[in-house]
């Protein structure tokens, strides 16, 4: 590989001709790269490397696409109208239109992870130095599945990931020129270059992980990190300075505990609560769990305008732009960090530390950037201290009887009920607080994503989400719920245990709910989904939002999920695997299954890899709730490497998915390995990626997702129980699709054996004429030639 | 006919698609009784709404039973409404809304074995309005054999006709007046 530059340094030099002092000479880069395996066939592959295998995924299921606009407004010749046919006047149909719009949205996705693990790399670089070790611990020696699989690198240390986010940059790059006007025309070829461009989106994340997992002792895959605590009522005590945390980028999170610990104010909790939403709230807690989670993106505005936040430090990535103001409405200052995220605010980084926290105690700025990383925390541990007497926790839900009053301006006009993300009827809750019943708004809290549209509606300008919160508060007042701490990576040592179980079916499959708090209904609807699937001995991941809605949900015991299933990777275990660019490691873990269990070559070996996945690894994502590019991004990255997603009603908006079609037969045939023939290996998987409207719709599919051509007869039979259990107790009857996913009488699971077999032969049945085989959709694999 | 009159305009306001959008006729429970009558083979999806929208005491799922029985529709049970239909012993085919809609875009597809494709007529009722309206909009450009029907109180800009925004008292009327016009 390449590795570099390396650099001599000589303090002093002196010729006939030249005298220099500190001179630095890098030599470029070399080639250093040991042979740990040998180089498979598409090392750092281009955009058109793995082209090939795009279009056999996609000649199976192919691109669905749901228009989500008629018109093309990106260049001077427009807008441009698509609809009846027609092109706009670059040539565009509507299908490429969307197709482009696709790739749009997973270049930002995965420019996004990149760019978050470039910054992180830059910061850490600068603190631990090129040659700082990249250690994952005496259970993890595939440290970087992504990585070496992609790119052929086995990166050793925190200087090697730089190569990789060269690579990644430049892919980014070029698929983003591929939306030019005048470049690309094919939608198919858009959407090989979304796949490409998301597979790309899984090494960034894989590396911005692998950094901070490093560099700031996460846990690498422990199976039992600790609880801790999650919910909007989770600051009982509020007596003490409170310093909210927004975003992703851990590093200044990181600086302020230290800071904290160096200055004796001690561990979070003690003197200052720290606590966070969204994937910085994850990661700070892998640091130290007695940092605690308010909750998903979905809470910020709920949660600051209770006041009880007396400071917000924020990073980058699901912050709400308008958070400056939002937080001035209830006097909390806010620190920004990240270059990426200044909004308009001053920056301070070069003033002295004294200054800046007086403007910021004294109002007279509501928010400074502040972009040296440990001077932000100082910055916010002092002004957290001075500001919080003065604040008195200054809040604007308004009390119950208030509640009316504000309400009382409401003309019932509707709009605000038409502005709401989820259709809520909000129109009617004011309407009737007007009238001095509350429970209306009440009611609206769970599903409420927090996004404001219904207040910047309402030409009454009445603060909509602050009555609804101040009419839930008991419920808010007790939302206090358990999370296990994210674990990190799956390992090796979980991959041998159970690597056979699943590629066999014995274990029906791995469900990940991974993903944004866009959710069609309440967040615990995830947590009921998961609980379902981990009670069933299926393996639950979890990441980001979903992770911590997960923890929302209770049992009739009243214990949350992760009080009740273990944290490994095994059957019935349920895992917080971390934030979003941890979604990595549970792709990362199905590639681990082709290459530490089966053995298969994992080095720059991306379609065999692939291929081993999508017709072995039972494992299928659920984004209930996905809201963003990045979300788009991983779950096209998931689908290039052959895992299905279902996403919620939502995700209908990301306007493309990737549907099989049962009666192509002809599309659902791979090769037999072992003999070379083609074979209908039946629906299984039936799409890569769709979207169900109801929980109860998408636990069906989810267990329907898991069913893989290799499955054995024990382990179909156990997968088909839950398929069939679930359609039964949702749709009150027997799949319609058995006959295609039965292949011989051993496949019917015993419970249900008598009706299926009826079943089966009511609709003329057969058994599969070849019903074990070794299905690949790559002709180099074939080993004998039928 | 109405075009972007207060109850013709996208019911989400954002979601404008561009120049075209669904005709809202000034009586639709006519107007539709009369399409739904000459159609060859309607066809009424349902979703997930159905099991939860009461309307006058009755369930938005007894009104998608009258209709689908009265204008001769096949019925499709989205999400995870089939079981209600098969506890009603009303007939319904169980799929995604994806699946249908997906292949809705092919002429040759029927849902209904004893009906020859396409199906002309599309109707909507009770599903999410996203949701809705995200299906709507690929059977608008990639399905031109077909026209779409919405029976939902909202305006459905993506739709070929679509009831306008109404309150729910309205709604039922409409939805009554439609069974009635189609006896």
């Amino acid at each position: 590989m390449e590795k570099g530059p390396a650099k001599v340094t000589v303090k002093e030099l002196k010729t006939p001709s030249l005298h220099a002092k500190d001179l630095e000479v890098a030599v470029g880069r070399l080639a250093l790269e040991e042979e740990w395996e040998p180089m498979g066939p598409t090392p750092m592959p281009s955009i058109t490397t793995l082209r090939q295998w795009d279009h056999k995924l996609l000649n199976r299921y192919k691109p669905f696409y749901a228009p989500f606009c008629d018109l093309c407004c990106l260049c001077t010749f427009g807008k441009c109208d698509l609809t009846k046919g027609k092109r706009g006047a670059c040539g565009l149909d509507i299908k490429t239109q969307t197709a482009r719009i696709i790739l749009v949205a997973c270049c930002i996705g995965a420019a996004t992870h990149t760019a978050h693990a470039r910054h992180m790399l830059h910061y850490l670089l600068e603190k631990y130095g090129p040659d700082y070790p990249i250690d994952m611990g005496t259970e993890i020696e595939v440290e970087a599945p992504h990585i070496r699989l992609v790119t052929g690198i086995k990166p050793k240390t925190l200087g090697d990931l730089e190569h990789v986010l060269n690579y990644c940059e430049e892919q980014i790059v070029h698929c983003l020129a591929a939306t030019h006007t005048g470049q690309e025309g094919s939608f198919l070829d858009y959407e090989s270059k979304a796949l490409h461009v998301s597979m790309i989106d899984h090494v960034a994340m894989e590396v911005a992980d692998i950094e901070q997992i490093v560099a700031f002792g996460f846990p690498k895959g422990d199976r039992d990190t600790p609880l801790t605590d999650i919910g909007l009522g989770i600051v009982a005590d509020t007596t003490k300075p409170v310093i909210l945390l927004i975003g992703h980028n851990v590093c200044s999170a990181i600086e302020l505990v230290d800071y904290m610990r160096k200055v004796g104010v001690g561990e979070p909790g003690d003197t200052i609560e720290v606590v966070g939403i969204c994937c910085t709230a994850h990661d700070i807690t892998r640091y130290t769990n007695r940092a605690k989670i308010i909750g998903p993106i979905s809470y910020q505005v709920k949660f600051l305008r209770t006041g009880v936040a007396d400071v917000a430090m924020v990073d980058e990535q699901c912050i709400r732009t308008n958070i400056v103001d939002i937080a001035a409405s209830v006097k909390t200052p806010v620190i920004a960090v990240s270059e990426k995220a200044c909004y308009g605010l001053p920056d301070m980084t070069n003033e002295p530390e004294d200054k800046i926290v007086e403007a910021l105690v004294s109002g007279q700025l509501k928010g400074a950037l502040v972009l040296d990383l440990e001077k932000a925390a100082a910055v916010a541990a002092k002004v957290a201290v001075r500001v919080a007497p003065l604040r008195k926790k200054y809040k604007i839900i308004p009390s119950e009887e208030e509640i009316a009053k504000m309400a009382a301006k409401c003309t019932y006009c509707g709009t605000c009920s038409r502005a709401c993300v989820n259709n809520l009827p909000v129109s009617d809750a004011v309407n009737a607080a007007k009238k001095g019943d509350i429970s209306k708004l009440a009611a609206l809290h769970d599903a409420c994503v927090g996004c404001l549209r219904c207040e910047s509606a309402c030409p009454q300008g009445i603060p909509i989400l602050s009555l609804i919160e101040a009419a839930a508060r008991k419920q808010v007042m007790t939302e206090k719920f358990k999370v296990r701490v994210g674990r990190g990576p799956v390992l090796d040592t979980e991959i041998r245990e159970v690597g056979s179980p699943i590629v066999l079916g014995e274990i029906p499959g791995v469900v990940a709910y991974v993903g944004c708090a866009n959710y069609p209904g309440a967040g615990r609807d995830v947590g009921e989904m998961a609980y379902e699937f981990a009670k069933r001995g299926y393996i639950v991941v979890a990441t980001g939002c979903s992770a911590m809605s997960i923890a929302e949900y209770r049992d009739e015991e009243g214990r949350s999920p992760y009080e009740v299933f273990p944290g490994v990777f095994d059957r019935g275990g349920l895992l917080n695997i971390g934030s979003c660019v941890a979604n990595a490691h549970i792709t990362g873990a199905a590639i681990k299954i082709a290459n530490i269990f089966a053995r298969r070559k994992l080095r720059a070996n991306y379609e065999e890899i692939a291929d081993y996945v999508l017709h072995r690894v039972g494992a299928c994502g659920v984004a209930w709730g996905a809201m963003s590019q990045k979300a788009a991004s991983i779950a096209t990255g998931c689908n290039r490497l052959g895992i299905p997603v279902i996403v919620g009603p939502h995700g209908s908006k990301y306007r493309r998915l990737y549907l099989g079609r049962v009666e192509d037969e002809e599309s659902f045939k791979v090769y037999d390995a072992r003999t070379g023939k083609k074979v209908y290996i039946g629906p299984a998987p039936e799409h890569l990626i769709m979207v169900c409207e109801t929980k109860e719709e998408c636990m069906v599919w989810t267990a329907k997702l898991c069913i893989r051509p290799n499955d054995t007869t024990k382990g179909r039979m156990i997968k088909l129980t839950h398929y069939i259990d679930l359609y039964k107790r949702f749709y009150g009857k027997l799949p319609d699709d058995l006959p295609l996913l039965v292949r011989t009488e051993a496949d019917i699971p015993i419970t249900y054996k008598d009706e299926v077999m009826e079943f089966l032969q009511s609709k003329g049945w057969k058994p599969a004429e070849t019903p074990a085989i070794d299905p690949t959709l790559l002709e180099r694999l074939i080993r004998a030639r039928g | 006919m109405s075009l972007l009159t207060p109850r013709a305009s996208p019911w989400q306001w954002g979601n404008v698609p561009g120049p075209t959008m669904a005709m809202c006729p000034d009586n639709p429970p006519k107007v539709y009784a009369t399409m739904i009558k000459r159609a060859k083979n309607p066809l009424l999806i349902v979703g997930s709404l159905v099991l939860e929208v009461q309307l006058g005491g009755k369930l938005l799922l007894d009104y998608a039973m009258e209709i689908a029985k009265r204008g001769n529709c096949t019925l499709i049970a989205t999400a995870h409404t089939y079981k209600a239909f098969l506890e009603r012993n009303f007939p319904a085919v169980p799929m995604t809304l994806v699946d249908i809609v997906n292949r809705l875009q092919d002429p040759n597809f029927t849902a209904n074995p004893e009906k020859k494709p396409p199906h002309d007529l599309v109707l909507f009722l009770g599903i999410r309005y996203e949701f809705a309206s995200q299906g709507l909009a690929t059977l608008k450009h990639f399905a031109p054999h077909l026209r779409t029907m919405t029976l939902c109180k909202w305006y459905h800009p993506n739709a070929s006709w679509s009831f306008p925004n109404v309150k729910d008292d309205e709604w039922q009327k409409l939805l009554d007046e439609l069974i009635q016009a189609l006896s």
